[in-house]
């Protein structure tokens, strides 16, 4: 039984020495305080650019306006005064009047409006005013620029709202709601 | 002699019906084969037909935008290349009108040439949901190779009345003829 014991004990040494010198012959330090180096590798395997994609959403209200003619009111004699006059205006349901669009592109986009008059009603002009920036044009909105989605949550992406506002005056005659011209918006 | 002068006024009636038989074919002939195939462009009401080129967007997102009543909101996803192959007249386009625009569509592909704006492609209907990858040129359409600067029109109708918004959309657009 001690034979035993001796023999299988003296095995065990046997095989734990040599584990130490399979690891000492990996590591190649033979002494110990010792070093050594080894060799980092490193492949480079193509990734990919993702390609431009362009996606807006444009939303724009009834575009139904109302002319409502000059009124004169009563001659005040005592202050050469007309009194409870007004004159012609352009009005609009709120909102009616509002054009938006909002860029969901993994890049920026330009923002142009564009007024143009039926040849009918060359008398009346539309004017643009981006709210949140700055100018308004006669009839054509210079391009407002809104960068890209990129970082920005799906439902709150960067987004310009113009307003058009018309002047002239319209013939007593269109007394239901008659088409006197049309916008563009312009993408680039 | 009365029988033979029925005879004969019954020839001239047969004689006279033939004529008129015969200019009404060739009428209609003339009218078929000099038919003008080329669509009214920027029509003021939808077309009746979806485009041909025409398919389905896959996995689309049908929730409509909201649209003030009276106007509408519209949904784009295009891309901003145009190839045009001369040999097959057709254009490659990446256009998309989703699920999620109130409005059907008309697109136009217009280039422009010495300074002039022409209409090279016009869709038929591009209901929402749909997209187009191919556009078939119009027979009127005279190009050579080379890049042209031109743009699409974007033009909206009501899916309901099929009447035209009074809002369009231009897209500026680089386009390769091969």
């Amino acid at each position: 039984m001690k034979k035993f014991l001796t023999i299988t004990l003296a095995i065990a040494m046997i095989l734990t020495m040599g584990s130490i010198s399979v690891f000492a012959a990996t590591t190649n330090i033979d002494e110990v305080p010792g070093s050594d180096s080894a060799d980092v590798k490193a492949t480079y395997e193509a990734g990919s650019t993702a390609s431009t994609v362009y996606s807006v959403d444009i939303e724009w209200g009834s575009l139904e306006f109302t002319y409502t003619a000059e009124k004169q009111g009563e001659w005040n004699p005592t202050t050469h005064t007309y009194d409870g006059l007004e004159y012609a205006k352009w009005s609009t349901e709120t909102g009616d009047n509002i054009i938006k669009v909002s860029n969901h592109s993994n890049t920026s986009v330009g923002v142009q409006a564009k007024y143009t008059k039926d040849s009918a009603y060359t008398g009346i002009s539309g004017k643009f005013s981006a709210i949140g920036a700055s100018g308004i044009n006669t009839d054509t909105l210079t391009a407002i620029p809104l960068v890209s989605a990129v970082g920005k949550p799906a439902n709150d992406p960067n987004s310009v709202s113009i307003s058009l506002s018309l002047t002239g005056d319209l013939d007593s005659s269109v007394t239901t709601a008659t088409k006197i011209g049309t916008v563009t918006i312009t993408i680039s | 002699m009365e029988k033979r002068k029925m005879k004969k006024r019954n020839l001239i009636i047969i004689l006279l019906l033939a004529l008129i038989t015969v200019g009404a074919v060739m009428t209609t002939v003339i009218v078929l084969l000099n038919r003008d195939n080329t669509p009214v462009l920027a029509p003021e009401y939808a077309p009746q037909d979806t485009d041909d080129n025409a398919k389905p967007i896959e996995n689309d997102d049908n929730t409509k935008l909201e649209a003030a009543e009276g106007g509408g909101a519209v949904s784009l996803t295009y891309s901003k290349e145009v190839t045009i192959t001369l040999s097959d007249k057709k254009a490659n386009v990446v256009f998309q009108n989703p699920g999620k625009s109130t409005k059907d569509i008309v697109l136009q592909l217009i280039i422009e040439s010495d300074g002039k704006e022409v209409v090279m492609a016009q869709s038929d209907l591009l209901p929402a949901g749909y997209m187009l990858n191919t556009m078939t040129l119009l027979d009127t359409a005279k190009l050579s190779a080379g890049g042209y600067n031109g743009k699409f029109n974007v033009l909206y109708y009501d899916p309901d009345s099929g009447e035209r918004a009074i809002v369009n959309t231009n897209i500026p657009l680089t386009i390769t003829v091969k």
